[in-house]
């Protein structure tokens, strides 16, 4: 007859659970496999540089925190984000403060910005160095906007709300209206009024910019949606100049573009390749050790807790 | 999960007396769910920067969560002593972490996807959370049937009470809130 120690008891009673750990232990190991993003060959068109961008992405605690924000838009091919948290600076707030910053802070340009959300109208305001009232009118918070040197874009502009207190006044004194977004693939007012409120805007100012954001919160992917911008330089200055004078065009995630016909042919390839292709870095390892992650998380969960 | 009170019923004749660890293991497990399902949703992939990041900045949730159940937790001392009671207590999370990881899981989209599906289902964890720490209250503090379903109402209030006013704090509800009852 043979007893049991009371230590090999209780590894047989955990065993379940300790290897439903080493499971994801090992997915976790696996999931940085990654490979590093290649260079991004600069894409020169029309005499501009052509900077890939999503100006409307939401910082922690709306979104994930900025760094991993960042790292995220260098493997999404993107190269400059805004970030905009609503009603505050929060997200650029925690990027000037960030205990780590990523390789990718390198290639992406981070803007300063706020989602200004207010009643009947939402502004992603791009270049900001101080939060707005959200009381404001549409044509005040452009104008305020304005003078702290920054770009207000209309965002997501739909729904019977927006309609029905939607003003030329108001339409004309913004520089940007974003007519691609994830919205588009989820709502049919979105997919009616975007284009709708686009083109109603160009015939108030025709140099309104097109605009395309993925308003990233939690569910990714970051830059569903983006903006390609033509730039005379390749700084923040030269993003919100391209941005007053209209040189951009939009993209969704379906790979159509928006905007001024020759800068949306002269980027409809770039943005279908764009859009189509995979993120960078990824290997198999680094993906089956995401599955692993999970399944050895949702395995603990169910699990339960051991006896003692 | 779906039986909690006869879980709660057997998991609390164990003998006390458990370590420290038995006290973080729990808490630590939701925070590295909520990490992972953050990283997972948001990106699509878990690698271990990732998930160090989002779980240190979502850890604030399971901070939250302590400070809500701690009234509670602390009665349990006297009969499966304070780390054990937190063990159990959270075990009593596993709706949500299962529902945090499935929505992750299902969420990302190359193009962008609904999100009422996942709001619709919230009801699940939110009748099965309730249960369980009704179940709580009622198999490892020993209060009867009307005491158990006060002190769960009351973690359930507090607990949602909290969450409305971080999501109001970091959405900017107060504008839309307005705007729905046409009051602005």
């Amino acid at each position: 007859m043979t007893s049991r120690t009371p230590l090999a008891s209780a590894v047989r009673r955990s065993f379940p659970r300790l290897f439903a750990l080493l499971i994801a232990s090992i997915g976790l190991v696996l999931s940085g496999m990654t490979t590093r993003e290649p260079a991004r060959e600069p894409f020169m068109s029309l005499g501009y540089a052509v900077l890939a961008g999503d100006f409307h992405v939401h910082g922690f605690p709306d979104g994930i925190p900025p760094w991993d924000a960042v790292r995220e838009a260098r493997r999404r091919r993107l190269d400059v984000i805004a970030l905009t948290s609503h009603n505050s600076m929060r997200g650029w707030w925690l990027w000037r403060h960030a205990p780590v910053r990523p390789a990718a802070a390198d290639d992406v340009i981070v803007l300063p910005g706020e989602e200004l959300t207010s009643v009947g109208f939402h502004l992603a305001l791009v270049g900001m160095q101080s939060t707005l009232p959200w009381r404001l009118t549409l044509a005040d918070a452009s104008a305020a906007a304005h003078a702290q040197g920054a770009v207000a874009i209309l965002a997501h502009p739909s729904g019977k709300q927006f309609r029905q207190r939607l003003t030329d006044e108001g339409l004309r004194s913004v520089d940007g209206v974003e007519v691609a977004h994830p919205a588009r693939e989820t709502s049919e007012d979105a997919r009616k009024d975007f284009p709708i409120v686009y083109h109603h805007a160009l015939t108030l100012n025709p140099r309104v910019a097109a605009i395309g954001s993925s308003d990233f919160h939690y569910f990714g992917p970051i830059g569903v949606a983006r903006t390609y911008v033509f730039v005379r330089e390749r700084t923040a200055d030269g993003v919100l100049e391209a941005l007053r004078a209209g040189r951009t065009a939009a993209c969704d995630g379906r790979g159509n573009v928006y905007g001024p016909p020759a800068f949306a042919s002269a980027i409809a390839e770039r943005c279908r390749a764009d859009q189509s292709s995979p993120p960078e870095g990824d290997t198999l390892a680094s993906r089956a050790g995401t599955v692993l992650v999970w399944l050895g998380l949702v395995a603990l969960v169910l699990l339960g807790p051991s006896r003692t | 999960m779906t039986s909690p009170r006869a879980a709660y019923a057997t998991l609390v004749r164990e003998p006390a007396g458990a370590a420290w660890l038995t006290a973080v293991r729990r808490p630590l497990l939701v925070a590295v769910v909520l990490g992972v399902s953050v990283a997972i949703a948001a990106t699509g992939r878990a690698t271990p920067a990732l998930v160090v990041s989002t779980t240190i900045t979502w850890s604030y949730i399971v901070v939250l969560q302590l400070i809500v159940a701690l009234p509670i937790v602390a009665r349990a001392r006297p009969t499966v002593g304070l780390a054990r009671a937190l063990d159990l207590f959270f075990a009593g999370h596993a709706p949500w972490s299962l529902f945090a990881l499935v929505a992750a899981a299902w969420g990302p989209s190359p193009v962008g996807r609904p999100l009422w599906p996942l709001a619709v289902a919230t009801v699940v964890p939110v009748v099965l959370t309730a249960r369980s720490v009704h179940a709580f209250c009622a198999e490892v503090l020993g209060l009867n049937r009307r005491g158990a379903r006060w002190m769960a109402g009351a973690h359930q209030a507090m607990t949602w009470t909290l969450f409305v006013a971080m999501v109001w704090l970091s959405s900017s509800l107060t504008p839309r809130v307005l705007e729905l009852l046409g009051l602005a």
